[in-house]
């Protein structure tokens, strides 16, 4: 626990090094911290969140999307929807980025390690599966077959276009990216369809099998049933929740389902414990 | 144990004063009344039941700053944190029931992260109540396991005898302002504690046994009972800021010139907005979810975690809701038997 006398709300102060346009209205930034000690001292596990600011705007709530495996920088990926996106997105490089984290639970992956990992991903859901994907595949030796299903509702709408290419032709990973129909372009080479469809088509074994799936709510849902239509248990299904959070810290009272608080129970959960929440999503 | 008659209570206020501590006690205002700072004793109106406002804003006060920041020539930004409080203060005349939300709130703010800011501002006060000799038709401490002379979050209590009260140190903070009165209190005999301890005021409003009911809450949370109690409610909020242990806060930056803070605001779990995500979704999206919420929260959720319940029973959200709600009569509708 913290210094009773250390502020919890003082956050870091990182620096963007590099922005990048993943959407049309999904960018991300890669981020340093300013004091080179601090950034050196700092370390997270894949799962993890953060409050990112900008100062006189507000703070945000993402999780954090690049790998603790590749330690130098911090990168986060947001979608413009509101006032503080809106400001974070006008931050070029150099900008000042206050940042409070990291928080909250993450990714079991000693629990993964020697299983196959099936990660099934849909629009910027893909941000915190990123962090896990990268550390899988910077320690690839500790986990069987790595397969992932992305889908977005248009070609324009995948997220991390350049890294997708690279998964999709390492031999090492099996690599299934859709859009939903009417979202293809003609020289979409993917597959088209919702993606809890493609994954029937897909049919994965369930067998010493560990899904890791995010995504918006309706695509979560339908994927856990096709999942479980397909015989995978329950607590072999990992997801992460978002909920509108302020502090982070288990203190602001708005991110709870339940008894349960997102923001230091989770993020990350099985589907066997958020069968036993209460239905508040 | 040591007393004091009734009319020398404005020297231990006082003698606080001349300590150079900062004295915070119930006063009138306009037509209102809350917990305030006063320069002299006179100020104080002790004869108050219970103020308008809870003692928790003198620990979590409607808006603070949380961190204030400076930008530089050259793109950077100076963070720094706000004035660290000094000031040493004393409640003199809180309620049991305000002061019992203390504990209750700290269990919050010590929650794996300290809060600092909030921690400050509770170890540098002490806490004299007095135990009710006139408890309200409102009050409900009863239904939460208080009682009008319960001592939980208070340092020195009070408790009426006849033309004086006993003073009883509860904490090793409260024993240090026993010493500092010194000679303004005398000694209570074993009579004067035998009455202390005997004080029992009855409660005359109705008491709603929530020991047993809350246990029910999980069950029912799909209930339509939900819907019909809470149908009335306007989502005003006015509960959540009355009430001594609603917590629940917004986190805003305000600029201002080339620099600006970071400010915390009280918030509220009726307001619509206070779950809505950024897509539009809302987790609680009907009123009834909300006052839900409300109950849960204390009556389910943070017993869970802590133990107690989040309810002091002052009975403030009843006597200022608009609409008449009644938080006990909800708890008892929605876990009575189909």
């Amino acid at each position: 626990m913290n210094n009773a006398n250390q502020n919890i709300y003082k956050p870091y102060i990182l620096r963007v090094v590099e922005t990048k346009d993943e959407t049309p209205d999904v960018r991300t930034l890669r981020l340093k911290f300013d004091n080179e000690e601090e950034g050196r001292a700092f370390t997270f596990k894949a799962g993890q969140f953060a409050e990112y600011s900008v100062f006189g705007e507000g703070e945000c709530t993402f999780c954090i999307a690049s790998s603790p495996t590749r330690p130098d920088f911090i990168e986060c990926s947001f979608k413009l929807v509101g006032k503080v996106t809106a400001a974070l997105r006008d931050c070029e490089v150099g900008a000042v980025i206050g940042f409070r984290g990291p928080y909250g639970n993450y990714f079991p992956l000693d629990m993964m390690k020697g299983k196959n990992l099936l990660f099934v991903g849909g629009g910027i859901g893909l941000a915190p599966l990123r962090s896990l994907f990268w550390n899988v595949l910077d320690t690839r030796a500790d986990f069987k077959d790595v397969s992932i299903l992305y889908g977005a509702r248009t070609v324009s709408d995948l997220v991390y276009k350049d890294e997708l290419k690279e998964w999709e032709s390492r031999s090492d990973v099996k690599a299934v990216f859709t859009v939903d129909p009417g979202g293809e372009t003609p020289d979409w080479t993917g597959k088209v369809g919702f993606v809890p469809a493609v994954l029937e088509q897909m049919a994965p074994s369930k067998e010493n099998t560990i899904v890791i799936t995010c995504g918006p709510p309706i695509m979560i849902k339908f994927t856990v049933q096709a999942l479980e239509k397909m015989g995978f248990a329950p607590e072999n299904i990992v997801t992460t929740l978002e909920n509108r959070m302020k502090c982070g810290l288990g203190k602001c009272g708005r991110c709870n389902i339940g008894s349960v608080y997102v923001c230091k129970d989770g993020p990350v959960f099985t589907y066997d414990q958020i069968k036993k929440m209460p239905d508040e999503f | 144990m040591k007393k004091v008659d009734k009319n020398k209570l404005g020297e231990l206020m006082q003698a606080v004063l001349d300590a150079g501590k900062e004295l915070i006690a119930p006063v009138r205002q306009g037509d209102h009344t809350a917990y305030a700072r006063i320069k002299k004793p006179g100020d104080a109106a002790l004869d108050i039941l219970l103020t308008r406002m809870p003692l928790k804003e003198f620990f979590l006060p409607k808006t603070e700053c949380l961190l204030k920041y400076t930008n530089l020539e050259g793109g950077g930004v100076e963070v720094s944190d706000p004035d660290p409080l000094n000031q040493e203060r004393v409640v003199f005349g809180a309620r049991p029931c305000d002061a019992s939300s203390l504990p209750i709130m700290d269990k919050v703010f010590t929650w794996d992260y300290n809060d600092s800011l909030y921690l400050a501002r509770r170890d540098k006060t002490t806490i004299v109540s007095i135990a009710c000799e006139s408890p309200a038709a409102s009050c409900r401490c009863e239904s939460v396991g208080i009682s009008p002379s319960a001592k939980d979050g208070s340092d020195v209590l009070l408790t009426p005898i006849g033309d004086a009260y006993t003073v009883d140190a509860v904490t090793e903070k409260g024993e240090k302002l026993v010493a500092l009165w010194g000679s303004k209190l005398s000694d209570a005999s074993d009579a004067d504690a035998a009455k202390a301890a005997a004080f029992k005021p009855a409660l005359p409003g109705h008491q709603t046994d929530t020991a047993s009911l809350r246990g029910k809450l999980k069950a029912k949370f799909e209930t339509p009972a939900w819907a019909e109690q809470t149908m009335k409610c306007v989502g005003c909020g006015a509960c959540a800021y009355l009430c001594p242990t609603c917590h629940c806060f917004d986190i805003v930056d305000e600029k201002s010139g080339c620099g600006g803070e970071r400010r915390r605001n009280w918030d509220a779990c009726a307001f619509s907005t206070f779950t809505l995500h950024g897509s539009g979704h809302n987790p609680r999206a009907e009123q009834q979810h909300r006052y839900r919420q409300r109950v849960m929260h204390k009556f389910d959720y943070y017993p869970e975690k802590f133990g107690p319940v989040a309810c002091v029973g002052c009975g403030r959200c009843l006597s200022a809701c608009p609409v008449g709600m009644d938080i006990f009569e909800i708890i008892e509708k929605v876990t009575a038997d189909e």
